[in-house]
């Protein structure tokens, strides 16, 4: 039994290593600063790469290693601000804008991200793991430990978002945003 | 009356696969019978479609704050080492295509339509042809993509279907964004036949702009 779970987690170590792009993709896509989600990727890789041996089912590699990533990232906000709703924190882009990002102000990809961003975390979290990451709505579930329902909820509402950001008045995006604001 | 029938969370579910079989051909119906719902499919569509490539290359970490980083055990090391060869590697490159798209030269132009407005459809046409006859023989592509409620523009039915004609003699270029084209149950017949079809309509403008185009929108 030791045995065999031990062969398992080795087996898994480089498919959990494999996955440090999409890791940081996703802790990008949440945070929008390099730097952090640079640092959040790679705690959640060595994290994950410590407790292999715990995942009972390989299937559910993705989701498993992203609720590692999840909690990663609320310790760092439990840091950040003590006191905040955390699934209302709205962070906008800490990346000031480099002359490269002011010439391509008016890239379409620039504005989603920044449509994305302005999003309640809960909301953005759940809208990044179904659209980019392409989970199922149970497997985000348990990578954010909330209920489908809760998934379902949160999706509805930040695709309206970020359809009225996107389709319906693109120019409020151009809007340069200030540093960090809280609630809705 | 169909529509209320059908929820919001649905309508979602739908459009990300997550439905029962059941469920799924009752919805699709309940779509195909609501031009509303239709367009809010295509929204989805579009929402999904330009969140992937949003963060399709997103910015790398620079080599400056992988200092934070070095808290690692010892036995980590390695493993970080090349992770970070692999990343500088990608940063390198990420800057190369930031280089060649901001040194740019005006390649062409890429018109979005996505309302159902045929004022637009009209002003959009006459942007095209103004750009196209301003450029005469010098190389300067302009294309019009309509997605979303703007695909009607194209159909064979569309009020500006003489407008069509002349731009495309023009030299500008009509594409229609297969994704809305699926959504909508709209086969290639049922539009003008000058029509091109492009897989996703936001995803080439996307590339056009990527590729040094500027982005219009009438």
């Amino acid at each position: 039994m030791f045995f065999s779970s031990l062969l398992q987690a080795n087996a898994l170590k480089p498919r959990i290593a494999e996955l440090r792009p999409r890791l940081y993709r996703l802790a990008y896509a949440w945070c929008h600063d390099a730097c952090l989600a640079d640092d959040l990727a790679q705690e959640a890789l060595i994290k994950g790469l410590k407790s292999a041996h715990q995942l009972k089912d390989a299937a559910l590699l993705e989701a498993w290693l992203f609720s590692i990533l999840n909690n990663c990232w609320r310790d760092h906000f439990r840091r950040q601000h003590p006191r905040a709703d955390i699934e209302e924190i709205m962070e906008l882009p800490a990346d000031g804008p480099t002359p490269e990002q002011r010439h391509a102000d008016n890239d379409l990809a620039l504005r989603v991200r920044r449509a994305v961003a302005a999003l309640p975390l809960g909301q953005r979290q759940v809208v990044t793991l179904v659209d980019l990451e392409e989970l199922s709505y149970s497997a985000a579930a348990q990578a954010l430990g909330i209920p489908v329902g809760t998934v379902m909820s949160r999706l509805s509402r930040a695709r309206v978002a970020l359809r009225d950001l996107l389709h319906e008045s693109p120019a409020a995006l151009h809007v340069l945003p200030t540093k960090t604001r809280s609630g809705q | 009356m169909s529509t209320q029938q059908i929820t919001e969370e649905e309508l979602n579910a739908f459009v990300d696969g997550q439905l029962s079989t059941a469920d799924r051909a009752r919805v699709l119906e309940a779509i195909n019978r609501d031009s509303a719902l239709q367009r809010r499919v295509a929204e989805f569509q579009q929402t999904k479609a330009l969140l992937r490539h949003a963060y399709e290359q997103p910015p790398q970490a620079r080599e400056s704050c992988s200092a934070k980083t070095l808290r690692l055990g010892q036995a980590w090391q390695a493993l970080a080492a090349t992770l970070l060869l692999s990343l500088g590697l990608g940063a390198g490159w990420f800057s190369h295509s930031l280089r060649t798209n901001t040194a740019h030269t005006l390649k062409g132009v890429v018109i979005q339509v996505s309302e159902a407005d045929p004022a637009k459809w009209e002003m959009a046409l006459i942007n095209a042809r103004n750009v196209r006859r301003a450029y005469g023989d010098q190389p300067m592509e302009v294309e019009i993509v309509a997605y979303g409620p703007g695909l009607n523009m194209l159909r064979n039915d569309s009020p500006v279907s003489a407008g069509l004609e002349d731009a495309q003699r023009d030299g500008v270029k009509l594409l229609a964004c297969g994704n809305t084209m699926r959504m909508t149950n709209t086969a290639r017949e049922d539009l003008n036949w000058l029509v091109d079809v492009v897989p996703a309509g936001i995803v080439e403008i996307m590339q056009k702009q990527n590729e040094g185009y500027a982005y219009v929108r009438p």
